[in-house]
This record gives C-alpha cells, sequence and structure tokens, in this order.
C-alpha cells in the first residue's frame, strides 16, 4: 500500500494558487524529498495531508485514509514537523512533549528521553529562553518520539547547526530503516541528495518532476575535458557526435559537454592517442536549479 | 482520555487567572464595605430620583429601589454595570485569546496535528472558558458573603447567588460569541470588534427599553434583560431566566463547533 497518493489535489485560497493538479504515490517505507522554492506549494501540499487545510478539488489518501473523512486516524499514525514551527512560549520542553503525548497517548518515553539526550535538549527549559534552533529540536523531538509509521518534515533542519543536522539525519535514516516512511520539504539540495532515494521537484504549484535521485545524476550534463597526444581532433570532427554539445578545442585539449550516455564519444575517440579524460558531473544542484526556474521541463 | 487540551489552556493562563481573581475578590469586597458611607444617605436617594428613567435603569435602580438600601446599592454599584463588564472583559479576552490567539501564534498547527478533533478542541476551550469564569462568580460570591455583615448587609445567599450567575452568564453569552466568531473565522479583530460592539450595543438597548415603547417587545432577544431583570439581587436565583441564558450559550458553542470544523486554519 502507498503511504501517500495525491490525486489531482488542488488548492486555491480564494484565488490565489496554492496546488494544482498533483498527482504523486510515496510508497510506504520510502524517504521522499519534496523541493521546491519558496512559494512553490510545498507547505500547502503538507498541511492538506493533516487537515488543516481542505482541497479545492482532487484528494489526498494518507497510510489509506481520506485526509478529510478520516484525518484523525491518519493523525494517530504520523508525526508532523511544522515549517514554521510554533511552541507554547510559557511551557518548559518536558510540559510540551508531555502535552503531546498526552494527545497522543501510549507515547515510548523512553524513545523520546533518548532523542532529548542525543539532540542535546535541556527538557527543563522554558521555551521562551530557547534559541530557535533549540526550539526546532524540539519540534524533530515531538515528531519522532512516538516512531510513527509516516513522518512528514517541513524544513527539518532549519536554523539546526552543522552537528544537529547531522544528528537528524541519522534519525531520519533510523526511522527509515525501521520500514517507516519519511515525506520531507527542503529547498536545502545536499540534504535531500544526502537522505531522500526519490524526490519530488514542486514549481509554481505544479509538479514539474518525479524522479529518483540517481537518474537525475544519470542524466545530468557532464563536462569533460580530453588531453589528446599528436594529432588532436579538430573541432569540427567531434561536433557530429551524438550527445555532445559545446565543443571546444584549443591546441591539444577539448573541452565539451555529453548528454546521456558516453558511449559515442568513447567510440568516436579510438582513432586518436587520448592521454586522459577528466569529467565533472553537474552538481545536482544545477539540476535543480534549472527545474526550479522552468527552462528546461523536459530534461 | 482526559480533557488536556482544556488543562494546558488553564495551565498555561493560570498568573493572568490569579491576577483576574484577586482584582475580583478586592473590587467586589471594596464596593460592599463602602456601603457604609451611603447608607443612611436619603439625600442622594432624593437626587437620584430626579434622573431619567433611562439614567435609572441603567444604574440599576428602577422600579423603585432605593440606593441607600443594601439591594440597591449593590444592584447599582456592581451588578447592573461593574461586574458584568469584568466578566465580559475577561470572558471575551480568554475566548478570543485561546482560539484565533492559537492559531495567529501559529502553535493551533502543532495541537491539531495531533489525534484530536476539531469539534473536541474548541469544546475544551469553551469548557476552560466557562470553568474560568465560573471561578470567578463563585469567587465573588464568597467575597459577598464573607463582606456583607461588615457592611451590615442583610442579603441572603440566594440573591448573591442569584445576581452573580446572572451576569456571570450574560458575559458568557458574549464570550461565546467571540469564540463562535473566532473559531468560524480565525480573526482575533473581528471576534473581538463584533462581541464587545454588540454587548455595548445591547447593554445601551437595555437601558433605554423604559424610554421607548417600541423596544418594549426586542427587549425579550436581549441577554441583559434576561440576566438583569427583576433584579436578581430582590428576587435570588430565577431558574428559567438562567436557562433561557444557559441554552444561548449553548447554541452559540455549536455554533463555533461548526464554524471551526468547516474552515481551512491559517498558520
Amino acid at each position: 500500500m502507498a503511504a501517500i497518493v495525491l490525486e489531482r489535489l488542488t488548492k486555491f485560497y480564494g484565488k490565489s494558487r496554492g496546488v494544482l493538479g498533483l498527482d504523486l504515490e510515496v510508497a510506504e517505507g520510502e524517504v521522499f524529498g519534496f523541493l521546491g522554492p519558496n512559494g512553490a506549494g510545498k507547505t500547502t501540499t503538507i498541511r492538506t495531508l493533516l487537515d488543516l487545510i481542505r482541497p479545492s478539488s482532487g484528494s489526498a489518501r494518507v497510510l489509506g485514509h481520506d485526509s478529510v473523512k478520516d484525518s484523525v486516524a491518519i493523525r494517530r499514525r504520523v508525526g508532523y514537523l511544522p515549517g514554521e514551527l510554533s511552541l507554547w512560549e510559557t511551557m518548559t520542553t518536558r510540559q510540551v512533549l508531555d502535552h503531546l503525548g498526552h494527545l497522543r497517548g501510549g507515547v515510548d518515553n523512553a524513545y523520546r528521553d533518548e532523542l532529548l539526550e542525543r539532540l542535546a535538549v535541556e527538557p527543563d527549559r522554558k521555551i521562551q529562553d530557547l534559541s530557535s534552533g533549540n526550539r526546532q529540536k524540539v519540534g524533530i523531538i515531538q515528531a519522532f518520539m512516538h516512531q510513527p509509521e509516516l513522518i512528514i518534515l517541513d524544513e527539518p533542519t532549519a536554523g539546526l547547526d552543522p552537528l544537529m543536522q547531522q544528528v537528524t539525519y541519522e534519525v531520519i535514516e533510523e526511522a527509515h530503516l525501521a520500514g517507516h516512511t519519511v515525506f520531507l520539504s527542503s529547498h536545502v539540495l545536499p540534504e535531500v541528495e544526502r537522505i531522500a532515494r526519490r524526490v519530488g521537484i514542486i514549481r509554481a504549484g505544479r509538479l514539474v518532476e518525479v524522479e529518483t535521485v540517481e537518474k537525475l545524476k544519470e542524466r545530468a550534463v557532464k563536462l569533460i575535458e580530453i588531453r589528446f597526444g599528436f594529432p588532436a581532433p579538430k573541432a569540427e570532427n567531434l561536433a557530429g557526435i551524438p550527445g555532445l554539445t559545446d565543443v571546444h578545442v584549443s591546441g591539444d585539449v577539448a573541452h565539451l559537454k555529453v548528454g546521456g550516455s558516453m558511449d559515442p564519444l568513447v567510440k568516436a575517440l579510438v582513432p586518436y592517442e587520448v592521454l586522459s579524460i577528466r569529467t565533472h558531473e553537474t552538481p545536482l544542484e544545477e539540476i535543480f536549479l534549472e527545474l526550479y526556474r522552468g527552462g528546461n521541463d523536459a530534461a | 482520555m482526559l480533557p488536556e487540551t482544556l488543562s494546558r489552556t488553564l495551565r498555561n493562563r493560570r498568573r493572568s487567572l490569579i491576577g483576574w481573581a484577586i482584582a475580583t475578590v478586592l473590587l467586589v469586597g471594596l464596593i460592599v464595605v463602602s456601603y457604609v458611607a451611603i447608607r443612611g444617605q436619603e439625600s442622594f436617594q432624593a437626587m437620584l430620583e430626579d434622573y431619567p428613567d433611562f439614567v435609572q435603569q441603567i444604574l440599576g435602580l428602577s422600579g423603585g429601589l432605593s440606593i441607600t438600601s443594601p439591594a440597591g446599592y449593590l444592584n447599582s454599584q456592581l451588578f447592573a454595570n461593574t461586574l458584568p463588564l469584568i466578566f465580559l472583559i475577561f470572558l471575551i479576552a480568554f475566548a478570543v485569546r485561546e482560539t484565533a490567539g492559537e492559531e495567529s501564534d501559529g502553535t493551533l498547527d502543532l495541537a491539531l496535528s495531533h489525534p484530536i478533533t476539531r469539534e473536541r478542541f474548541i469544546l475544551e476551550k469553551f469548557a476552560g472558558m466557562t470553568l474560568a469564569g465560573a471561578g470567578l462568580a463563585v469567587l465573588s460570591i464568597l467575597t459577598l458573603v464573607a463582606t456583607g455583615p461588615l457592611a451590615d448587609m442583610d442579603v441572603g445567599l440566594n440573591e448573591y447567588a442569584g445576581a452573580t450567575l446572572s451576569v456571570f452568564l450574560i458575559g458568557l453569552v458574549f464570550g461565546t460569541l467571540a469564540l463562535a466568531l473566532a473559531a468560524s473565522t480565525g480573526s482575533r479583530g473581528v471576534a473581538l470588534g463584533v462581541s464587545s460592539g454588540v454587548a455595548v450595543g445591547m447593554f445601551v438597548l437595555w437601558g433605554l427599553a423604559p424610554l421607548i415603547s417600541g423596544l418594549r417587545g426586542i427587549d425579550r432577544l436581549n441577554p441583559f434583560y434576561w440576566g438583569l431583570a427583576g433584579p436578581p439581587i430582590t428576587r435570588g436565583i430565577q431558574a428559567g431566566n438562567l436557562l433561557l441564558l444557559v441554552v444561548i450559550v449553548v447554541i452559540l458553542a455549536g455554533a463555533a463547533v461548526a464554524g471551526f470544523r468547516r474552515r481551512d486554519l491559517g498558520t
């Protein structure tokens, strides 16, 4: 069974656009990254899953339940970290976690205390005295402490120092290993590359891409530098090879870009003496930026 | 399941509740004790009798009540204006703070991402407001009973309780109206503005009623009529009137639930 199924999910706020016709399936046990620039509709989608807002049309099913009709059943099995986390200022961390635990019932305090320790949170300080990073940690703990089947995180590492980001990644990884599903939104690309197996990219309310991180990388354009022995081919000789673009030859060095398979290029190089080939993969960031900008929807 | 939201609400507001409790006890106590300065000043009563009906009604001295009598004094100084105002301010502020306030703070998102229905959430907020207000009412009654003898007042518990419960329920009607507006719109401004505006308007209409014959019937739509007519400080607990106010409160609480259930929550 899929953990999350969106069918033509559309949300308007009055006349302004939230999301438009989202179709998406997230498998159980998957770590899914939901990427997009600010205002693209990430938070709108997430808040719909929890029935904090209702679809204008289309539907969302979470763990087999309809997001509007069975919202309590969904929320019982989900952990959620809001994008703009607010906690009750006059309560201590322990009081907040106790309160949220009681709203659920049956929360295992051992795991909660382990998280408090690993994230180095002092439980008896009031929320109003905590830095934004420490508040965020409290948010992470409450999302994970009941070891839910589905964890929905809206920008989880916002405001965390690198050490605590690391701990957060580990906690996510452990949940994944335990067979739980993680759905996280982010605009921090290395983060998603690191923890998600598959990503959806949303731009201006529409899903423009759903793909595994590997496939995205494979499809990336590679920058290649070839050093030839004598004689080096002329630029015209290389330009005809399928998949090659931006060919520049200066002296015995050629710079070019290859999209997709390297095979045609390697075969074409057989007649020449090749001293070295260096390839630079386009960073994933470049691919995302391209998709964000909408310059290359088909990429 | 324990009423977690209710207990969290009361716990987080305990400092404000303690402040209101102290202020209520002091105010009621001071007003009662000050009666010794008015008692026997018949010239004062003679002056008030020359005032127009409208002023007498607003002052709680209609129907031949004398300000020099304990009941007349308490009605004019406490039950017809001061105490209703206290309950109105306290309950409206509580309702708005705990619903639309939590929404604009953003803590509502976190609370309602947990397995609690919206109905339950808003009803626990309603219960919190009602309990807190009832607490003030009980303190007010206790203060009256404790300080009344100091000022030689011969008013019984039934009258104290009837008068206090009546004005508490007037406050609760408008507090629940504020709750319904805040729950349905998420806007603090709308809830605060409309509910206090309606309360002030109704209070003025109650004062004008003896003046304008056309208002006689409409009077019966006014919560102030059901809470202040009698007045309860001479008649004691008027169960029918109180029950009617309770019914209005229940209807408004239902409206709060319905309004909160159907809408998108803000961040």
